[in-house]
């Protein structure tokens, strides 16, 4: 029962866990990967149906070449087959393999994405942590009635708000965009320019998601700093910076771990409209602009990738919440 | 005589809640010679941990202490800023606590615990702490002590966690230690082994113990000296042998009389009629008077005082006075 | 005689504890909430607003008038007047009626389903309880709002009439709020299961129904009282996002998220705020007095925290 014993033997239960994980990953992936599917095949109308610039002839033509015309567990088969492969398909309206499109703006959207959950983990973190040391307190009260702020705006309100407020109106920042237009700046300009571009979005990115963290965190905190080993650690006399970042915050950041894995996903998903309101060329702007002209494999490779992400994350969360809580048991 | 070790002096302590003041002690007065071994009985809520709470400059933040002080080795410390008590808290005072499951820390190694009082009191380097933990671990019975010091509270039974407590309350020889119903939640033969480990202990490093119970076999068996407290006030005190021989208080006699004693076979085991008064809502007069068999009118119009019964004898009770001065 | 007495003491301890259940309890706490009361004073008035506004104004929800398009607020249309020359307010009065409507019935819908798809799930347990988790993880696999506008966009190639299409939107944002809700009721019936009252009603040989619906089930009703209080937030966040991108709810039927399609075109965006802020700010409005008494409501549940 003891460490060392231990240590090996969670060793080798943590391969079987991970390795059981990841095989439970797999049949979601397929449901996933399904769903996506058929939400789209029994849409009606394409991106050919929507062109109406093609004869009848051409539009049959083109049908067979993308495969449109086949009953759809083949066509299911034929794109599971081709995933497989790691091909997502052929952009019907930007005439690129989906790959290399999503590709082009992920980057992007990852930039903007990381940079937001940075800033709002550390916001959330601190603000959450202050507020729960200090509960009912002045700033806690501010706090939650900001939370709340925060947490209600439609995101396209906000968006429009702080366009109309901060670009429009006062000038200060630009519309849209990641780069001014017709931009050439290189070495340090272009990174200047780009971080003036990302202002606004990530502003927006960060007031929507460090609301609902915060409350999070001042939960959980609030509850550790309740637990008894909180009082032992005053009574041997530690410093209450001791107590409160060694003993209460390492217990409230645990249950943290399983939610850091939805974060990367949803804020992909919660930059969609974001992005296309600011006219940020990231993968969710693509998705919305594909959407208009109903380029299925781009929307179906993109909420594919989303789902993908958000198993990965899931597998991930659980996976570092095994090896940092001493306490699982690996089932 | 010289100076006790710990001076409770008409300590009041109140809790502000939503509904209302609670007033958890009052009144509180006792000391606590060196190495000396005091029991502090009572039912729950009727104010023993909040007392000890205060000692420790721990209260929770919704309660205050309203008047009265605590003075340890002359000095007072209620009213003391923080940093003095946190300096005292793990060094001279040191405390455990009922269930040790909860209150060591889960993601901490043992000894990780055990050697941040070392560290920050005595200013031991990490190695030399970890070395002075595993033969404190050791001290305390512990069988492979390194080994106990690697594992996480999780992996070890409530005894041994209780153990590891009093390994980590020990670690810096504190004056005294505070045992807050140290054996409340462990089985019989184990609870039986921490007692006499405390003991041993306080034998062995001239401690004074103060011991928070509702257990009167483990007073018996432990303590020099009782206070008894009923809803937030010390209802009698005095040496260990006069409580138990010539209980005066009617509350002190209705927990002896209420206690199983074995060989003795009575039909019922008496016990004392009523309820604990709503603390939100104390009479101001004796508390205990409407559970009280012996009540006189005079009972239900004001607090008695303190009726000194011999050497370091007292209680506070009408129909005790009346019987000492008729 | 004293059979009776201590009898009548025990009724009146039973009728006690009957006037201070828990839920009154909760009641006590939150009307003692300013916030959550004012919150609640809020959206009954904007409900009432709504509801009754119309009639008291002189504008029709389809009225239009070319020679009074695009007015600024004045004594007349106080919140101005849209392209087609429609009174704002009104419109903002009836897209009211259809947002908050939406968002009511869509969180009554998923709060249906996943309580009961919960409570098979948790008190079957075996291939059932698998099944409706294998559902449910799925559904929560796929982020929501890239599921809703997959979703949205098979409405509009089905080319639903406007009317139909609302009764779509409540399904599509049940459909997405469900397995959440279902999850939480299976987690809380898990653990009352095991809590002792229920081991008790075992011990008492009460029937499984009798258990289910009298003891369990009821239990678990507080906290999917909150949890769908701020899913209404969230499902009218998600109806507007939706109606915003064209999704949605569509015109000619107003919607709040609809109406600030006229922040698209740059000129209305810069020029005319009147057409877009008003029902931004009526969502965000709404949105966060919903979430100020859903926390009142939890705080009310669990004084603890």
């Amino acid at each position: 029962m003891l460490a060392a014993d231990i240590t090996g033997r969670k060793f080798t239960a943590m391969r079987a866990f991970v390795l059981r994980r990841v095989l439970a990953a797999i049949p979601l992936l397929l449901g996933a990967s399904l769903l996506i599917f058929l939400v789209f095949a029994f849409t009606p109308g394409d991106f050919i149906d929507g062109n109406i610039n093609l004869t009848a002839q051409r539009a049959a033509e083109l049908k067979a070449l993308y495969g449109l015309d086949q009953p759809w567990w083949l066509r299911y088969l034929h794109w599971l087959e081709k995933l497989l492969h790691g091909d997502l398909g052929f952009s019907m309206q930007y005439q690129i393999p989906v790959t290399e499109l999503l590709g082009q703006y992920v980057f992007n959207s990852f930039l903007l994405a990381s940079v937001s959950m940075v800033l709002y983990w550390g916001i959330a973190l601190l603000t959450g942590v202050l507020a729960a040391v200090q509960p009912y307190s002045l700033f806690d009260r501010l706090l939650t009635l900001a939370v709340f702020a925060a947490m209600s705006f439609p995101v396209f309100f906000l968006c429009l708000l702080l366009i109309k407020w901060a670009a429009v109106d006062l000038g200060w920042l630009p519309v849209g965009g990641m780069l001014a237009t017709g931009s050439d700046t290189r070495g340090w300009a272009y990174v200047h320019e780009v971080a003036i571009h990302m202002v606004l979005p990530v502003i927006t990115l960060v007031m929507l998601q460090a609301g609902g963290l915060t409350r999070y965190f001042r939960a959980s905190m609030f509850e550790a700093l309740a637990m008894d080993f909180v009082r032992t650690a005053r009574a041997k006399g530690l410093k209450e910076r001791t107590v409160i970042f060694k003993h209460a915050l390492r217990n409230a950041l645990l249950p943290m771990i399983a939610l850091a894995g939805f974060e990367l996903p949803a804020l992909f998903s919660g930059a969609i409209i974001t992005e296309k309101l600011f006219n940020w060329p990231g993968v969710g702007h693509v998705h919305i602009d594909t959407l208009a002209a109903r380029d299925y494999p781009v929307l179906m490779a993109f909420t594919l990738f989303l789902a993908a992400l958000t198993i990965l994350g899931n597998l991930m969360a659980d996976i570092v919440y095994a090896c940092v809580d001493p306490r699982i048991r690996l089932r | 005589m010289n100076q006790p070790l710990i001076e409770f002096d008409r300590l009041s302590v109140e809790i502000h809640t939503k509904a209302g003041i609670v007033r958890a002690a009052q009144d509180v007065s006792f000391s606590i010679s060196a190495g000396q071994t005091v029991a502090l009985v009572g039912e729950s809520g009727c104010g023993k941990s909040i007392s000890a709470l205060s000692l420790m400059g721990l209260l929770p933040s919704a309660a205050r202490v309203a008047s009265g002080e605590i003075r340890y080795q002359g000095a007072p410390l209620t009213g003391q800023p923080r940093e003095t008590l946190r300096r005292l808290r793990g060094n001279d005072l040191a405390m455990i606590f009922q269930e040790p499951m909860s209150a060591l820390n889960p993601v901490l190694t043992i000894g990780e615990q055990i050697v941040e009082p070392l560290i920050k009191h005595q200013r031991l380097r990490p190695k030399a702490a970890w070395v002075k933990a595993v033969a404190l671990l050791d001290k305390v019975g512990l069988a492979r002590p390194d080994k106990i010091a690697e594992s996480y509270p999780h992996e070890l039974s409530g005894g041994m966690l209780q153990r590891a407590m009093i390994a980590m309350s020990m670690s810096c020889q504190p004056k005294l230690l505070i045992a807050d119903e140290p054996t409340t939640a462990l089985d019989v033969t184990i609870s039986a082994q921490i007692l006499d480990l405390l003991q041993t202990l306080q034998k062995s490093e001239q401690m004074a113990l103060l011991l928070i119970t509702h257990d009167l076999g483990v007073v018996a068996q432990m303590a020099d000296f009782v206070v008894v407290m009923y809803a937030g006030r010390v209802v009698e005190s005095g040496p260990v042998r006069a409580i138990f021989k010539h209980p005066q208080h009617p509350y002190t006699q209705g927990l002896l009389a209420a206690r199983p004693v074995p060989g003795a076979r009575l039909a019922r085991l008496p016990s004392i009629r009523g309820q604990v008064p709503n603390p939100m809502n104390l009479p101001e007069y004796c508390s205990f008077a409407e559970r009280c068999d012996q009540a006189q009118a005079q009972c239900r119009q004001g607090q008695p005082e303190y009726v000194s019964l011999g050497a370091m004898h007292q209680s506070a009770c009408f129909v005790v006075q009346k019987r000492e001065f008729a | 005689m004293r059979f009776f007495s201590s009898k009548m003491r025990q009724r009146q301890d039973i009728a006690l504890a009957a006037s201070l259940t828990p839920m009154r309890q909760a009641l006590r706490r939150l009307r003692h909430n300013r916030a959550a009361m004012s919150a609640l004073i809020f959206l009954l008035l904007l409900i009432a607003v709504c509801l009754a506004g119309p009639w008291f104004s002189s504008w029709q929800l389809d009225t239009t008038n070319a020679l009074q398009s695009r007015q600024a607020p004045s004594m007349d249309h106080w919140l101005g007047t849209d392209f087609l020359g429609r009174d704002v307010l009104t419109r903002l009065m009836y897209a009211g009626r259809i947002s908050l409507t939406v968002g009511l019935i869509s969180v009554v819908l998923s709060v249906a389903l996943g309580f009961v798809a919960g409570a098979l799930s948790g008190y079957c347990g075996g291939w059932i309880d698998s099944l409706i988790m294998r559902v449910a993880d799925l559904l929560m696999t796929i982020p929501s709002l890239p599921l809703l506008i997959a979703l949205g966009a098979l409405l509009s190639e089905l080319k639903i009439e406007p009317e139909i299409r609302i009764y779509m939107v409540m399904l599509m944002l049940s459909l997405i709020g469900w397995p959440g809700l279902a999850r939480m009721v299976r987690g809380q019936i898990l653990s009352l299961r095991e809590r002792d009252f229920m081991l008790a009603t075992e011990v008492l040989g009460l029937s499984l129904r009798r258990r289910l619906f009298g003891h369990l089930l009821p239990n678990t009703v507080p906290i999917l009282l909150v949890v769908a209080t701020t899913g209404v937030a969230g499902a009218i966040l998600g109806e507007a996002s939706l109606s915003y991108l064209g999704l949605g709810v569509v015109p000619p039927t107003p919607s709040w998220g609809n109406m600030m399609d006229s922040a698209n075109s740059f000129i209305d965006f810069k020029r005319r705020p009147w057409l877009w802020m008003p029902p931004g700010m009526a969502i965000f409005l709404t949105v966060i007095a919903i979430n100020v008494l859903g926390d009142g409501m939890r705080d009310a549940l669990d004084p603890k925290s």
